[in-house]
């Protein structure tokens, strides 16, 4: 509120303005009371004690040109002094010069002396500034290594939800391929039963057998499908002798990728592979979704599933946590991902799109860097009479054609690799193979 | 939490004496439960401490050798209790102690070479809140009060460069300490809990907090909640306005002070039929001297039929009616004006209730990271409106402000107030004030 000249008097508000304006100079003089010189107690009392001598100094002056009033004789004095005029007239201004050039050093002295006080002081301020720095560094230092321990409690945390996440991820996969193989099984049993209700009591049928027949160039001109325990016959007698030679020449391969994993040997049969991946002391598995076969790898003292190819592998993908696709954990060890993925007789006995699906999930169920082996029958043994070709489910696969399918399903390398056979035209000798083998990205 | 330990300053020895200086107002409240801890944890470090207080409402109409008369006294009562006090305590004789700890203004005027003072604000109508106290219109001269001020800040300065080293309630108020005095022997002092986070208050006791949130926390259905004195410029009246915008909303204000009926005249004026909040100043509202006057422009006082409120003005509550509302409270509205510290929004946090405060808030807005511990807005009713919409509308944000006030509060706990306490007496041991 702005003052308004034209008010009228207040002398309450007078009197309070006054003893406002008098208490405050009061506490002012009380406070200076207290103060402390602004120079040190030793520098003060040289000052003070320089400018006594000083006005000591001043009151005599005059001294040699002056007769003090009272002093005896004055007159003979006085006309003495007035001989000595000559010599005493420089006498004064000299003594005053020098005061006031011993004046004007104190007066210079003390100002360096305040000076130097007011430097202590701006070095004093620095120092609380610095000393106000450090108290409150010294406690952010605390909080934020607080902070630290927070942070580094909450990413314990975390570690732990996403493990725990991970682990209820693969029990649902699991249980998932379960239910799929379920649901393939059921579904595989229904067809047959269907086939069979169609063909009459005591036949059977299988989509294997009726390919078989196709492949043999023979369809089915009966109508009638094929008995699936002729068919598994013809398989076994198809099945090579050489598979366990063929296991030799790709040890050092299952080997290698073993180091990232387990192995499993799919459609594991009579076990040649898996037999002689054990034996090299590998941690493999198979799978195979004959019980005959089962049985009688597990009266070998082999590990088998019952599953099928496709089921075993999702089974397996599922098994591994997500975050381990694509990336080995620190010691270049893959987590719980397959190191290799093996089949003796599958790439060339199952339909393209089968055979498809299997290398994707081969892809998903291998660690970084594992390795897919896939064998095949040479077809250029089919017209040779290679024992290979009595399976009735065999197809002709090139090499390019698994080569190229690796690839296109995002294996990072794919080979080829021979594994012998005769290659003359006679019928008879060791059959041809080559084998796909094919590898993901990542690993050392 | 870690222990705080000091890296670089070593804490004082052992067995000093130390007075404990304290103006004593005749009431008790939060500041009074600050001392009481520094008091306990003093003593802990082993220090032998001797409360000082000077009674002001008991001194004479006397400051310095003047007497003040009553009529005189009455044209600047803030001017002439204070000068009277300063006297008081400047003529203490604390020379048979080791150091002196100093609380609320004027205590710092106690002399002694090694003087803390915990300091948490200046008289701030004669500093910071001198135009507003204009404003407002509580001086009835204000050419007077600004004269007051003035005398004031001079009476005040050499006491001030009197303390060797100040321990500031607050970034705000380390601030206005640089600002004002040109001080720079300031560290901080965050004060822990005012209110227990378990049964037995562990605010006032020595030792690790309780943890902040109960495993059978109540839901937070409960009203939006609002604790502080009702005084100026604590602000309740934005808060006020801001629940009229939100008539599905209701809200509770703890607190008594001297504004209570005006508050809850304010909370019938915006309720009545037909007002338009839009068209409400609320600058006016809240920076007045909360009197009911009939010829107030703003017409607050004026009678009003159908009003309508989702407003409760609880008054005072105790600690265990308090940690419930803070527990169940959607939000806590904090909308005072360039507060010290901000103790309400640090007590919501701790109760893992979101916490709503201004950008001009002072030590409100520093406690507060926008969106991250609280939400900061602009001190108008819509704006604080809105930031309760968000809260109650938005669970998620709702959960990550009190996950991040939770942390907050965590990080300000009395073991760490006590390692600031520690640190900024060794510094005022080392430091010889410069009027010694």
């Amino acid at each position: 509120m702005p003052a308004d000249d034209h008010r009228s008097p207040d002398p309450a508000r007078d009197e309070a303005a006054r003893l406002v304006g008098e208490v405050a100079d009061r506490a002012e003089a009380a406070a200076e009371r207290t103060d402390r010189p602004p120079l040190g107690r030793a520098a003060r009392a040289a000052i003070d004690d320089a400018r006594g001598h000083l006005d000591a100094a001043s009151r005599s002056a005059g001294a040699g040109t002056e007769i003090p009033s009272e002093a005896r004789l004055r007159q003979l004095k006085q006309a003495a002094l007035v001989g000595m005029r000559p010599v005493t007239s420089y006498q004064v201004p000299f003594n005053r010069d020098v005061l006031a050039a011993l004046d004007r050093v104190v007066t210079v002295v003390e100002d360096l002396a305040s000076r130097a006080e007011g430097f202590d002081d701006g070095l004093d301020n620095q120092v609380h500034r610095l000393q106000a720095a450090l108290a409150t560094l010294d406690l952010q230092v605390g909080d934020l290594d607080a902070d630290a321990h927070d942070v580094a409690g909450t990413v314990d945390s975390l570690v732990e939800a996403v493990e725990a996440i991970r682990r209820e991820q693969a029990t649902h996969g699991r249980a998932l391929a379960e239910l799929r193989s379920r649901v393939d099984a059921t579904l595989r049993a229904t067809r047959e039963a269907a086939a069979a209700a169609a063909a009459g009591p005591g036949r059977t049928t299988t989509a294997s057998a009726d390919r078989a027949a196709e492949d043999a160039g023979r369809p089915s001109v009966t109508g009638r499908p094929v008995d699936p325990a002729l068919v598994r016959r013809l398989a076994d007698g198809g099945r090579p002798l050489e598979l366990a030679e063929w296991a030799e020449v790709l040890l050092p391969v299952v080997e290698a990728a073993a180091a990232l994993g387990p192995v499993l040997d799919l459609e594991s049969g009579r076990g040649e592979w898996l037999g002689a991946w054990v034996a090299a002391g590998l941690d493999a598995t198979g799978a195979d979704d004959d019980p005959e076969h089962r049985a009688e790898l597990t009266d070998r003292g082999l590990d088998v599933v019952p599953a099928a190819p496709l089921a075993a592998l999702v089974q397996a993908a599922a098994a591994a946590p997500p975050a381990d696709r694509g990336s080995a954990d620190a010691t270049g060890h893959g987590g719980n991902r397959l190191g290799a993925v093996t089949a003796a007789v599958l790439a060339d006995v199952i339909e393209l799109d089968e055979l498809v699906a299997v290398v994707d999930a081969a892809r998903e169920a291998l660690a970084p860097g594992g390795a897919l082996v896939l064998a095949s029958a040479s077809p250029r043994g089919r017209r040779r009479g290679d024992v290979q070709w009595v399976d009735p489910r065999r197809r002709p696969v090139d090499a390019r054609l698994l080569t190229a399918l690796a690839l296109d399903r995002g294996f990072a390398e794919a080979d080829v690799i021979d594994l012998g056979g005769d290659t003359g035209r006679s019928g008879g000798g060791k059959p041809r193979a080559h084998a796909l083998v094919a590898r993901v990205a990542g690993g050392a | 939490m870690t222990d705080p330990t000091p890296v670089v300053v070593p804490p004082p020895r052992p067995g000093l004496r130390v007075a404990l200086v304290k103006p004593d107002f005749g009431v008790s409240g939060g500041f009074e439960r600050v001392v009481d801890r520094v008091e306990r944890a003093l003593r802990a470090d082993g220090h032998e401490v001797t409360r000082r207080t000077v009674d002001l409402p008991a001194l004479p109409r006397r400051a310095f050798g003047v007497d003040v008369s009553e009529a005189a006294w009455a044209q600047a009562p803030e001017f002439f209790r204070y000068a009277a006090a300063v006297d008081a305590f400047s003529g203490e004789d604390l020379s048979r102690f080791d150091a002196v700890v100093s609380t609320q203004p004027p205590s710092f005027a106690a002399p002694h070479p090694h003087h803390l003072s915990l300091f948490f604000h200046h008289h701030r109508v004669f500093y910071d809140l001198e135009d507003l106290y204009v404003e407002a219109g509580f001086a009835s001269d204000p050419d007077l009060h600004r004269e007051a001020a003035r005398r004031v800040r001079e009476l005040d300065a050499p006491h001030l460069d009197d303390v060797a080293w100040y321990a500031a309630g607050s970034e705000t108020v380390r601030r206005r300490l640089g600002r004002f005095n040109g001080m720079d022997r300031v560290s901080l002092f965050h004060a822990g809990l005012g209110v227990g986070r378990s049964p037995g208050d562990p605010a006032v006791r020595p030792g690790p907090e309780a943890p902040a949130t109960p495993a059978d926390a109540p839901a937070r259905t409960g009203a939006v909640l609002c604790v502080g004195r009702l005084e100026f410029p604590k602000r309740t009246e934005l808060l006020v306005a801001a629940l009229h915008r939100l008539p599905g909303v209701a809200g509770v204000i703890v607190g008594t002070g001297g504004r209570h009926d005006w508050i809850r005249a304010v909370d019938r004026h915006l309720g009545a039929p037909g007002v338009d909040l839009d068209a409400v100043d609320e600058r006016r509202l809240w920076c007045s001297t909360g009197l009911l006057d009939p010829d107030d422009p703003l017409g607050v006082a004026s009678p009003t039929t159908g009003a309508r409120s989702n407003i409760t003005l609880a008054g005072a509550v105790d600690d265990a009616t308090l940690s419930h509302l803070y527990a169940t409270a959607p939000c806590v509205v904090a909308p005072a004006h360039d507060e010290d510290y901000g103790l309400t929004a640090i007590e919501a946090m701790a109760h893992g209730a979101p916490v709503i405060v201004c950008t001009d808030g002072g030590g409100l807005a520093d406690l507060v990271t926008h969106e991250v511990d609280g939400l900061v807005v602009e001190p108008t009713g819509a704006a604080i409106a809105t930031a309760v919409e968000r809260v109650l509308t938005d669970r998620d944000l709702a959960a990550g402000l009190a996950e991040g006030g939770r942390r907050r509060a965590d990080a300000t706990t009395w073991r760490r107030a006590d390692a600031q306490l520690r640190v900024a007496l060794a510094l005022a041991l080392e430091h010889e004030a410069v009027h010694a």
